[in-house]
């Protein structure tokens, strides 16, 4: 047992309807910092991410992990009607208290002057870094980011990145992308699928 | 269908008015008898003289209250039961059955049966309950099911309570077949309830004016009691098409906003 955040992935394979996506893929995260895991669409990403986090099972092989996990959807999953503000500070805990505020945390990727926006209202780059800050916010060991910078100018993804790496320092962060530059300037290492 | 202005509309509407008044006239030329189908001004004669007495305003009241009383039961118990039909297999799969049975079952059986077993003062405000319960169970429970699946998965993500699943997610998600169940069900309720106190004779009630007006052979009467019936029944929808606007006012502008002003940075 370790009370350090780990994940362990032990030959998973995964198919739907036939066709694999996930072949056999091996794989263990367990030092603080990011990790991209690259692709072209279709090859598997997003699917990884998501046995990862529980919301799919894989046909063969395991996945084990330790820590509590934080998932930036590709799409940013936000409620409609409340404000970028009510929407991060919606998946926070009393237990999980200390660390940046949800305030904090939204001017950190520039989104101080619109906090108070509903999401709505907000723009899909907006919408997508609030959605950074929320998964932040919840305190995970182990942070998922889907595409976290498909709809960002790349001004804003640099801040977004800036607050990623600084949750890297102390976990574990698997960001999947379709390639190509990052804007992140230290990765621990990159899987190709 | 091409969309009219709303000059067009109204000049169209009123004409479909006019097409109804003069048939009205032309029918009660044709019959040319005021007791089997008066005339226009044999009715708003009649209408005007009722509007002068007390009693007329008594029997609008009182069936008011009774159909409002048993559309607020059905509302208030559909709600509860849909909500968890929604969100439970177990108690849909439960109360399916009573629902299916209801909704099936022809008004004029459930006023006799409710006329029999609960006695008259009661039979309006039940059969309207009965009218609204399944209309409203249906659509809430549509509404449940058609929660967005992925801010569902979010929500198990992040751990949300059930308080906030059901307040940001399965609310909104209900709310427009909701909206619908209301402007659909107030109408029937309305009519049955009526049609529950012209057989149930009850007093000081729209129903039970019509009947009486039937007993007595006042078919001007009787005419003048429908038209108000139907008039009530028109403020009645547009007030609870209203109050319903207010709920889906700000669901529709977010949509709208989605839909136009979502950009990337």
């Amino acid at each position: 047992m370790t009370d350090s955040p780990y994940i362990k992935a032990n030959s998973i394979t995964k198919a739907f309807g036939g066709e694999t996506v996930l072949e056999d893929l091996s794989f263990e995260f367990n030092e603080p910092g990011i990790y991209i895991v690259e692709g072209d669409s279709g090859t598997g990403k997003t699917t990884l991410l998501r046995i990862i986090a529980g919301l799919e099972t894989c046909d063969k092989g395991t996945v084990e992990k330790w820590g509590r996990i934080g998932y930036v959807f590709q799409e940013p999953r936000l409620f409609e009607n409340i404000t970028l503000l009510e929407n991060v500070r919606l998946v926070g805990e009393k237990k999980n208290s200390g660390g940046p505020g949800a305030g904090e945390l939204l001017e950190a990727v520039g989104l101080g002057d619109a906090k108070q926006k509903t999401a709505a209202e907000s723009s899909g780059g907006m919408r997508q870094r609030a959605s950074i800050c929320r998964a932040i916010y919840y305190r995970p060991d182990i942070l998922l980011c889907d595409e976290p910078f498909s709809a960002v100018d790349e001004t804003n993804a640099k801040l977004a990145a800036d607050l990623i790496s600084l949750f890297a320092e102390t976990g574990i962060c698997i960001v999947a992308t379709h390639g190509g530059e990052t804007p992140f300037e230290r990765v621990r290492s990159v899987i190709s699928l | 269908m091409k969309k009219m202005s709303r000059g067009k509309r109204i000049f169209w509407t009123l004409a479909g008015v006019a097409f109804l008044a003069g048939a009205w006239f032309a029918v009660s030329a044709i019959v040319g008898n005021g007791l089997l189908f008066p005339t226009p001004g044999e009715t708003f004669s009649a209408l005007g003289r009722l509007a002068l007495t007390g009693d007329f305003y008594l029997a609008i009241a009182g069936s008011l209250l009774s159909v409002v009383a048993g559309f607020l039961a059905g509302n208030v118990i559909g709600l509860g039961i849909g909500i968890a039909s929604g969100l439970s297999e177990r108690v849909y799969a439960f109360s399916k059955p009573g629902m299916a049975l209801i909704k099936a079952t022809p008004v004029a059986s459930f006023i006799i049966l409710v006329l029999l077993w609960m006695g008259r003062g009661l039979t309006p405000a039940l059969t309207a309950f009965l009218i609204v319960l399944p209309v409203v169970w249906q659509n809430v429970v549509a509404g449940i099911r058609s929660a967005d699946k992925r801010l569902l998965e979010m929500a198990k993500v992040f751990n949300l309570s059930g308080i906030k699943k059901f307040r940001y997610i399965y609310i909104p998600a209900a709310t427009e077949g909701y909206i619908a169940a209301v402007r659909t069900s107030m109408g029937f309720a309305w009519k049955a309830g009526v049609a529950a106190e012209v057989l149930s004779q009850t007093a000081r009630s729209l129903g039970g004016k019509i009947y009486n007006a039937k007993n007595s052979i006042e078919t001007p009467e009787l005419f003048a009691y429908t038209i108000v019936v139907v008039l009530v029944s028109i403020l009645v929808e547009v007030a609870a098409t209203a109050l319903m606007r207010g709920f889906s006012k700000r669901k529709k502008r977010a949509e709208k906003i989605r839909e136009g002003g979502v950009t990337n940075d």
